[in-house]
């Protein structure tokens, strides 16, 4: 047996032709597609998404991002590396989180696309063709037997429609037959395409933008460049422009020192040539060949070239005469056997264990320098002097005492620049997205079929509506019909044999 | 008379509001519709005035701005804008009860902002970075979906204890609907205040999205209701559990827009 059952589809395999092995497997990936497709579409798949999107995001509200490792193994100890790991220190940007938002994104395409052959034939559906098929099956629609009908009855109940807004357009006028159609809110139904629409354009507008670049640049008055530092790494980025900052203005509110407002007056320039001049501040960005630049942030930079030393000759009891230097630049002193040369300005002296000099800002908090006392091409040894704290200094080799002045302050504007290729897209995902929603609970499509088929003297009457908010519907047909009731009720007393018939 | 006056003399009615609300469900006085209906809408006026009086003493001090910076603004424009959407909800549905829901929630909003030592009441003229008629369509459409939210959230708590006693479905299904259109409208304005938000980020930092919490607590009750909105139209969630929904997505709001402040930080520090 269990031969038998082993031998039987090599038997088959050999007597089937190719091609229908061929066609069967197409037919199965087919399905397969299918199945993608319908999981793909659900609106299931849709919440249970946007609670794993919003679970994940909030996770990294709780979780501070990108503090670097030092800060999360102090924050959290040993499940630090689990954080890191999982990339939970840079949650949003995680392959994780891409992943949920891919799904997301085919989710949406793929309701999308469900429900468009649908859009696409309710837009372009005949409704004389429909009529019989909405006259019978629609979900709101009423019937009524007219024993002796009249021309004018057709006219009445087109007033009737008119009264509640519709226009009705007559579809076939024939001896036997009469028939019109009335609509409104026909835009209703695009509501559903707009919003998922704009959120698709959103995103994509989000991935184009990821190829574009964020990131700073700090010029004094007088400078230019077109280096962008870009991230924390020290990358950069570097434009084909350069910036250069003409002026840089503060404004504060009177007695106080809460900024007002503060801008710069910015150049563009091309290989040495001027393009143009604008004046940009907080809130007023300037954008040249896609590149944004923003005021961001201002602040002072010490002026290298503007570096004050007081000189004094060991032995002398003369106050020190003011020098200005250029960093790292030997200048002679006295008769000129000695010269003196500063190597290294910090901003802010800071020390660490291991005896390190770093800053611990950019800020003018605590300014030192280092210098090099040279007798002749000879050094005599380096020496640490801080502005603020004169005597305070390392030892003073040779025979010339020094202290350390100060240092010009430049202003410098902070500008942010970027380059986000997809923000237009955005932008018009935003207003899709708006549009949309304004039209899914705004506007209601509802529709009106009315048929006379009119026999001898006499003619039934029916009228078909339908709608894709039927509950918000109901009570406005209800009343068209006690209406329309009113104008085929009125041979009532004529007749005497009126029917009513609801289905 | 100044701004603090008026604002105070509107926490008090809305403080009467509330009794008043409390009195007309307890002993079944639907009468009481007559006084409290004016009364509500006269509060509401005594509240818009009470801010805008303090949006003109801004422009006294040299630098005007739209009273929309700082806690003690946001939460005096949050609560008429609370009171309005509640009183155009209220003409609409005619329920009579949802007002014992929202008073109670508006009268701890005022009181919150005028007694609470962690808000400020100073007029401080505002940093560059707030200088932005984006500002206030941004602050402005958020509140007037909070408000919405908030409205649902009162004929949720409404709907489910309705669902308690046995009334008349008729009665829970007008909550219903109340739910679903407060919802729709407070995402509506959600919507248009993220991205009017997005926009002014952009032009103030040139980046429109930066996962600050604020953003992301935003964007996480905009999924709430999203999800409400899609169980609605498309399973017909109704009832019970749409009303479980709408608890939750007001949750949401009240941590986007205090737990966000007090309990994380990130560029929104400042309101």
């Amino acid at each position: 047996m269990g031969l038998a059952k082993q031998q039987r589809p090599t038997y088959i395999k050999f007597i089937q032709p190719h091609s229908i092995n061929a066609t069967k497997s197409r037919e199965d990936a087919r399905l397969h597609l299918k199945k993608i497709e319908t999981a793909l579409s659900s609106t299931r798949l849709t919440i249970w998404l946007l609670v794993l999107i919003g679970v994940a995001a909030i996770f990294g509200t709780l979780i501070p991002q990108n503090q670097g490792a030092a800060f999360y193994t102090s924050a959290y100890g040993s499940s630090a590396a689990l954080i890191t790991a999982l990339e939970m220190d840079d949650l949003y940007h995680s392959f994780g989180f891409l992943l949920l938002i891919i799904l997301f994104a085919l989710n949406l395409g793929a309701c999308t696309t469900k429900k468009w052959p649908a859009f696409w034939r309710l837009m372009t559906e005949k409704p004389d063709e429909v009529i019989d098929e909405k006259c019978n099956t629609a979900a709101l629609r009423q019937q009524w037997a007219v024993k002796r009908y009249t021309e004018s009855m057709g006219d009445e109940i087109r007033d009737r429609l008119k009264a509640h807004g519709f226009k009705p357009t007559i579809l076939q006028a024939r001896t036997d037959r009469l028939s019109f159609f009335a609509e409104k809110g026909k835009i209703s139904r695009s509501g559903f395409f707009a919003v998922h629409l704009g959120i698709l354009l959103i995103m994509a507008g989000a991935v184009l933008s990821s190829f574009g670049f964020r990131g700073s640049m700090m010029l004094l008055e007088g400078e230019t460049s077109n280096q962008v530092m870009v991230g924390l790494d020290d990358r950069s980025e570097t434009l084909d422009f350069q910036i250069r900052c003409d002026d840089f203005e503060l404004t504060t509110y009177a007695g106080s020192q809460r900024p007002k407002d503060y801008k710069s007056r910015l150049t563009i320039l091309e290989d040495g040539r001027e393009i143009l001049s604008r004046v940009i501040e907080v809130n007023a960005p300037l954008s040249f060949r896609g590149v944004t630049i923003y005021q961001a942030s201002y602040g002072t930079l010490p002026d290298t070239d503007a570096l004050f030393l007081g000189v004094q000759p060991a032995d002398s009891s003369r106050p020190p005469e003011r020098l200005k230097l250029k960093l790292g630049e030997k200048t002679p002193l006295g008769d000129g056997q000695y010269a003196v040369q500063i190597n290294r300005l910090v901003p802010d002296f800071v020390m660490d264990e291991n005896r390190e000099v770093h800053t611990r800002s950019e800020a003018m908090r605590n300014p030192a320098v280092s210098l090099t006392l040279f007798d002749g091409d000879d050094s005599l040894g380096d020496q640490w002097l801080f502005a603020r704290h004169a005597n305070f200094h390392t030892s003073q080799p040779g025979p010339w005492r020094f202290v350390f002045m100060g240092v010009s302050g430049k202003d410098y504007t902070g500008l942010q620049l970027t380059r986000s290729p997809g923000l237009a897209l955005i932008w018009a995902g935003c207003l899709l997205l708006i549009a949309g929603l304004f039209v899914i609970f705004f506007t209601v499509h509802r529709r009106i079929w009315v048929r006379i088929e009119k026999s001898g003297d006499g003619a039934t009457i029916t009228v078909a509506a339908s709608s894709n908010r039927n509950a918000a519907f109901k009570p406005q047909m209800a009343e068209l019909f006690t209406a329309i009731n009113k104008c085929t009720g009125s041979r009532k007393k004529n007749t005497d044999n009126h029917k009513e018939s609801r289905s | 008379m100044n701004s603090s006056t008026l604002l105070g003399l509107s926490t008090f009615a809305y403080l009467l509001m509330s009794v008043g609300h409390l009195y007309r469900l307890l002993f079944k006085q639907p009468g009481a519709d007559r006084i409290l209906i004016p009364a509500a809408w006269t509060a509401l006026v005594i509240n818009i005035l009470g801010w805008l009086l303090r949006w003109s003493e801004t422009t006294q001090t040299g630098h005007g701005y739209v009273p929309l910076s700082n806690m003690y603004e946001a939460l005096t424009a949050l609560s008429w804008c609370m009171v309005l959407v509640y009183l155009l909800m209220e003409r609409h549905y005619k329920t009579g009860v949802l007002g014992v829901m929202v008073f109670p929630l508006v009268s701890m909003a005022m009181a919150y902002a005028s007694l609470s030592p962690n808000v400020n009441q100073q007029i401080q003229p505002l940093i560059p970075a707030l200088q932005s008629n984006w500002l206030t369509y941004h602050v402005l459409s958020c509140f007037l979906g909070y408000a919405a939210f908030a409205v649902s959230f009162g004929a949720a708590i409404a709907l489910l204890l309705k669902l308690r006693g046995d009334d008349n479905t008729a009665k829970t299904d007008q909550f219903d609907e109340i739910i679903y259109k407060a919802n729709a409208i407070g995402f509506l304005m959600l919507t248009i205040g993220i991205i009017t938000g997005s926009v002014w980020a952009s032009r103030a930092w040139g980046d429109y999205w930066s996962w600050d919490p604020k953003e992301t607590w935003s964007l996480v009750t905009w999924m709430v209701y999203a999800i409400f909105l899609h169980a609605r139209l498309s399973r017909n969630w109704r009832g019970k559990r749409a009303a479980i929904l709408s608890i939750a997505g007001f949750i949401a709001v009240l941590f986007t827009f205090f737990g966000v402040n007090y309990l994380l930080s990130g560029l929104h520090s400042y309101a």
